[in-house]
């Protein structure tokens, strides 16, 4: 009974680590869930040398408790990891950090903060791209 | 009532209301798919020997069951895959009989399943038609006047019987009456797959045009729709798919279309699904469908007056004495996301809905990104409601504290 929602679980939610903003965010992205309305705000700061390791991270969002405490370990686990450590994480990573079995609908739920994490690495290196192409 | 005749609810001991989603099948339709397959298997329409005779005989028995079922002649029934599908049908068969245009306008409402919203919509974008959409109001927990969106340029006006996300019942007969008199040749179009598993729908009382529903949410099997249509409008619009069945003579450029219904029903249709269908609606007539509605509507007061005992649950609808509500309640959980309540509910066996219902212009309307939903069938117990109550209870010592 009630083995998906074990205390560390509830813990996270109750009080989130890593909730906040950071002001001049290098990633600052934002995704939903539309189907249930979750929703996670993501603002990462790099390092100043190199920017490619995540030296801060901070989100604001709402949601189920899967969502919000998958967040909240996520970002606890991500600091310290490089933009390309980023891109390879996938779902079967992500269920092993927080420890749960999931059905594929709350893997939807958990997923949510490594979709957005992911989406902002992407839109961010893009940018970067673009910046660094010379000028016509 | 009668929950010993649906045998998965004693295989898996769950309280199952999810029914707006769909319905259990009782013994008897199982048993009717496994008896076709075994003793009258054939492609319908097409053989001259007496096995496919007898499939065909079956069929048009089946047809003529539910065209009884809703006081339609037999001939006035197609069948469809589901409701998605016919209501898909029908937008593509009025595009393909009428000449629409910017002039013209195309009537739905706020609270519609998507399935009877996207397609008026994506018909109104394709053609240039205004789309109109009549607005629900919150508080008084009512559709606004239908009628008054209603003019001379209306050609459809789409809505449902009853919202699967709050059980809100429409006057079909006031409304249709109503539009009639504004406008007498707009064709009005029921979605009525909630509707027609809690309430007696009677076709010609109601007077509408056409009339759509799936028969899984009507204890028939998944993969069998409804359109029924009258038959003077049904001899009018053109058909959408081609293929065999469908068709009577066959040229190198040009061809002719069988009678109604066969003039919609182009391919192999699912008739082991309709003949099972069948079955589900004589078992509802066998034990008086009337007295079964009558069971749910005891029991969604039952659930009502349990659930609004917990001061966290907040229910949407269902307190406005003026308009009737069938047994679909919504509701939300504070500080508990309707997701986690679900997680919660099936750690109890509690089958649940949770999300928004493929009805968001509605969600969106209420203020809601999601609700928890729990519907009911007349194969529920008080016990079934009373695991639901002990599940929220237990979902609020959990996460809502």
């Amino acid at each position: 009974m009630d083995e998906l929602y074990r205390e560390y679980l509830l813990d996270h939610y109750k009080n989130p680590h890593n909730k906040g903003e950071i002001k001049n965010a290098d990633i600052h992205q934002h995704d939903i869930n539309i189907s249930c309305g979750d929703e996670v705000e993501i603002y990462v700061k790099l390092d100043e040398k190199n920017h490619d390791t995540i030296k801060n991270i901070k989100f604001e969002g709402r949601g189920c408790v899967i969502c919000m405490a998958s967040t909240s370990i996520l970002t606890d686990e991500v600091i310290g990891k490089k933009l390309s450590d980023i891109h390879k994480m996938d779902t079967d990573d992500l269920l092993k950090i927080i420890g749960l079995k999931l059905t594929p609908a709350r893997i939807k739920c958990a997923m949510l903060p490594l979709v957005t994490i992911k989406k902002g690495v992407i839109e961010y290196e893009s940018k970067k791209i673009s910046n660094e192409k010379p000028k016509i | 009532m009668l929950e010993k005749d649906f045998t998965i609810l004693q295989n898996r001991k769950i309280s199952y209301l999810d029914n707006a989603a769909t319905t259990q099948k009782p013994k008897i339709v199982i048993d009717s798919i496994k008896d076709f397959y075994e003793k009258y298997n054939s492609n319908v329409h097409r053989g001259l020997y007496t096995l496919s005779e007898e499939a065909t005989l079956k069929l048009e028995d089946a047809r003529k069951i539910v065209a009884k079922f809703i006081n339609a002649d037999y001939n006035e029934i197609v069948f469809v895959k589901n409701t998605t599908e016919g209501l898909n049908n029908l937008a593509n068969s009025i595009e393909r009989t009428l000449v629409i245009t910017k002039e013209h306008n195309i009537v739905s409402t706020v609270i519609e399943h998507h399935s009877n919203f996207v397609p008026w919509q994506q018909l109104a974008k394709r053609t240039g038609a205004e789309f109109r959409v009549i607005d629900y109001d919150t508080k008084a927990q009512k559709l606004l006047d239908l009628s008054k969106s209603v003019d001379e340029n209306t050609l459809i006006v789409a809505f449902t019987g009853m919202s699967n996300v709050t059980g809100l019942k429409i006057d079909i007969k006031k409304i249709v009456k109503e539009i009639r008199k504004k406008n007498n040749n707009a064709i009005i179009i029921v979605d009525a797959t909630q509707l027609i598993a809690h309430d007696i729908v009677d076709v010609k009382n109601l007077d509408v045009d056409f009339l759509v529903f799936s028969a899984h949410k009507v204890y028939g099997p998944t993969g069998v729709g409804v359109v029924y249509g009258k038959k003077l409008l049904l001899e009018k619009i053109h058909p959408f798919h081609y293929g065999g069945n469908m068709v009577n003579k066959v040229e190198l450029q040009d061809t002719t279309w069988a009678d109604i219904p066969e003039k919609f029903e182009a391919g192999t249709i699912d008739t082991p699904g309709i003949v099972a269908f069948s079955k589900a609606l004589e078992y509802l007539n066998k034990n008086n469908y009337k007295k079964l509605l009558q069971y749910e509507e005891s029991l969604k007061n039952y659930a009502l007056t349990e659930l609004r005992k917990i001061k966290q649950v907040k229910i949407i609808g269902h307190n406005n004495r003026e308009v009737s509500y069938g047994p679909v309640i919504s509701f939300t959980l504070d500080k508990v996301h309707p997701h986690d309540l679900s997680s919660i509910c099936d750690e109890h066996n509690v089958c649940i809905r949770a999300g928004h219902h493929c009805a968001q212009p509605l969600m969106k309307k209420l203020g809601l990104l999601a609700t928890s939903r729990l519907s009911i069938s007349f194969y529920n117990t008080k016990a079934d409601i009373d695991k639901l109550v002990e599940s929220i209870k237990n979902a609020i010592k959990i996460i809502g504290n």
